[in-house]
C-alpha cells in the first residue's frame, strides 16, 4: 500500500532537554500502523549532546499518506513510561531534500535532515 | 476479535519488524529428541486435549481471549493449574530431561498488517534450574496468512537455558515424532545452528515441513504497567485525518510556572483510547503551536481530550474536541475550538487543534 518514501538522512542535536546528554531514539509510525523502534532493539537510544550528528546508514520510511517521527529522550532503560517527549514531525508526501528543526521548552533542539525518494 | 491485546502486541511487533535479523548457519545441528521428551510432548498433548474440551478449561480459554496482555500475562499460567496437568507436571519433575526451562503459552494470530503468530506464555524452571524464577515471554513471527484470528491453540515448550534466558531470536524446523498431522513438534535453532530446545504447538498456523522459521522471544518485564503496551497502532477504518497541530492562545493557570504540560487523548468511533506524546507531555505557554502531527483512523466521529498534567492534584482538563467526518473536506483543513470552555472568572483558558482530513472512504 505504501506510495512514498523517505530517508532520514541525519540528527543534529543543538540542545539537549537536559543537562549533559540525551539518549534519544526515534518512533516512527507510518499511516498509524506498527510502531518501528530507532535504533533497533529493545530499551535502545543513542546518546547526544549539543553538537553531535546521528548519522543513520540508511533508514527509509515507507508510508501512504503520512509517517510520523517522534523523539524521545530514554531516561531509565528497563522503562518506557518514564520517557521524554522531545518533539515529532509529520512527514507528508513530498519531494526533495530538507531539514526541519524541531524545539521544545526544556531546551531540546533537534534538527531532522531528509530526503525524499517517491 | 480483541482488538486490546492486538494493539498491546502490535509495540512488540513493530520492535520485532525494526530489528535486522542475524544471518542464519547453513548446517545446524540435528535435533533428536529423548525419550523422556518424547513423553513429556506425548503427554501434553494428551492433557491438552482433555482440558481443552473440558467445560472448565473451554471456559477459561474464552476468558483469556477477551483479555488484554498484562491479564492473560499473569493468567496464562493458571491454565496448568488444571487437574489436566498434573501427570505432566509430575513428568517434568521426575524424568530426566535435557532441558533447563519448561514454557507453556497461548497461541494467537494477529493481523497488524502483516500478519503475526503469537505466543504469550510462561516458562519454568526444571532440571539444573528447577528453583530458578519463572519468566512471561512472548514470542513472534510473521506468518503468511491469518486463518483465523485471535486465540488459536497452544505451545508447549522445553528449552536448554533458564527461564529468563530463552529471549532473543530463534529459528524452528519440524521434527516428526509421530504425534498425529494436527500437531507440529520443531526443534528451536539459534542462527548458528545450535540447539536451543524444541516445542508442541497445537492448534492454528502448523504448516507441514516448516524449515527455519524465524520468531523473536521478548522475556517481558515485570514493573508494574509495562510501557510497551500503551496502545500505538491503529486499525484502519475507512477515514483517515490528521490533527496537524494544537494552538495555545492562554494557559491554564497551574501554580506551576507560565506553562501547561499538554497531551492529549484521541477515541475514534468509541473505539481503542490512545495517549499522544505516548507518554509524558509537552510544555506549551500562551501563544505556543505544537505541530503535533497525530495521524488518526476513524469512520465517523473522534473525540480528542486535551488535558495539563498535574502530578499532584490530577491532570485538569483543558479542552474537548469533538471531530465529525461530516465537518471535514478532502485535502482541507478545520479549526477546532473546545466544546468546553475551562475558563474561570480570574483565568482564561483556549486551546484550539487543527485538523487535515487526507483520505476518505478508503479501501481496507
Amino acid at each position: 500500500m505504501s506510495k512514498h518514501s523517505i530517508q532520514i538522512n541525519s540528527i543534529y542535536c543543538g540542545g539537549t532537554s537536559e543537562t549533559g546528554h540525551d539518549e534519544v531514539y526515534l518512533v516512527c509510525q507510518a499511516d498509524a500502523g506498527l510502531p518501528i523502534h530507532i535504533p533497533s532493539g529493545i530499551n535502545t537510544a543513542n546518546s547526544m549532546a549539543k553538537g553531535d550528528t546521528w548519522t543513520f546508514d540508511k533508514i527509509i520510511l515507507n508510508f501512504e499518506y503520512e509517517v510520523l517521527v517522534t523523539l524521545w529522550d530514554r531516561d531509565v532503560s528497563y522503562d518506557p513510561n518514564l520517557a521524554t517527549y522531545l518533539q515529532s514531525n509529520d512527514f507528508q508526501p513530498g519531494s526533495g531534500t530538507g531539514s526541519i528543526q524541531l524545539t521544545n521548552r526544556n531546551g531540546a533542539n533537534y534538527t531532522i535532515y531528509y530526503t525524499y525518494i517517491d | 476479535m480483541n482488538t486490546t491485546i492486538n494493539t498491546q502486541i502490535a509495540n512488540y511487533a513493530g520492535i520485532y519488524q525494526s530489528m535486522s535479523s542475524p544471518a542464519v548457519a547453513k548446517s545446524k545441528q540435528p535435533y533428536t529428541p529423548t525419550d523422556a521428551e518424547k513423553k513429556v510432548f506425548t503427554e501434553a498433548k494428551y492433557a491438552w486435549e482433555t482440558y481443552s474440551k473440558s467445560a472448565a478449561g473451554k471456559a477459561e480459554l474464552k476468558t483469556i481471549a477477551a483479555m488484554d496482555v498484562p491479564a492473560a500475562r499473569s493468567s496464562v499460567g493458571d491454565i496448568l493449574d488444571n487437574p489436566a496437568f498434573a501427570k505432566l507436571l509430575q513428568m517434568l519433575n521426575t524424568l530426566d530431561l535435557p532441558a533447563s526451562s519448561f514454557s507453556f503459552g497461548v497461541t494467537m494470530e494477529l493481523e497488524l498488517i502483516l500478519g503475526f503468530e503469537a505466543v504469550l506464555g510462561v516458562a519454568i524452571g526444571i532440571g539444573d534450574s528447577k528453583n530458578l524464577a519463572s519468566s512471561e515471554f512472548l514470542t513472534l513471527g510473521l506468518t503468511e496468512g491469518i486463518d483465523e484470528g485471535g486465540l488459536v491453540g497452544v505451545q508447549f515448550g522445553l528449552w536448554k537455558n533458564a527461564p529468563a534466558d530463552i529471549g532473543g531470536y530463534s529459528w524452528s524446523t519440524e521434527i516428526d515424532l509421530g504425534l498425529g498431522a494436527e500437531v507440529e513438534v520443531a526443534g528451536s535453532y539459534t542462527a548458528s545452528g545450535g540447539i536451543l530446545g524444541a516445542t508442541l504447538t497445537i492448534g492454528g498456523g502448523e504448516e507441514d515441513g516448516a524449515d527455519e522459521e524465524e520468531s523473536y522471544t521478548f522475556i517481558l518485564g515485570n514493573q508494574e504497567g509495562d510501557g510497551y503496551l500503551k496502545p500505538v497502532y491503529q486499525p484502519r477504518k475507512n477515514n483517515f485525518l490528521i490533527i496537524t497541530s494544537m494552538k495555545c492562545d492562554s494557559t491554564q493557570s497551574d501554580g506551576a510556572g507560565s506553562a501547561n504540560e499538554v497531551y492529549f487523548t484521541f477515541q475514534a468511533d468509541g473505539d481503542t483510547l490512545y495517549h499522544y506524546p505516548t507518554y509524558d507531555y509537552l510544555s506549551m505557554e500562551s501563544g505556543d503551536t505544537w505541530n503535533c502531527g497525530r495521524s488518526v483512523w476513524f469512520n465517523e466521529t473522534v473525540q480528542v481530550n486535551a488535558y495539563d498534567e498535574d502530578d499532584t492534584s490530577g491532570d485538569d482538563p483543558i479542552g474537548n474536541f469533538t471531530i465529525n467526518i461530516s465537518d471535514l473536506t478532502l485535502g482541507g483543513t478545520k479549526t477546532f475550538n473546545s466544546t468546553k470552555d475551562y475558563s474561570t472568572t480570574f483565568d482564561t483558558v483556549k486551546y484550539t487543534i487543527n485538523v487535515k482530513l487526507v483520505a476518505q472512504n478508503v479501501q481496507n
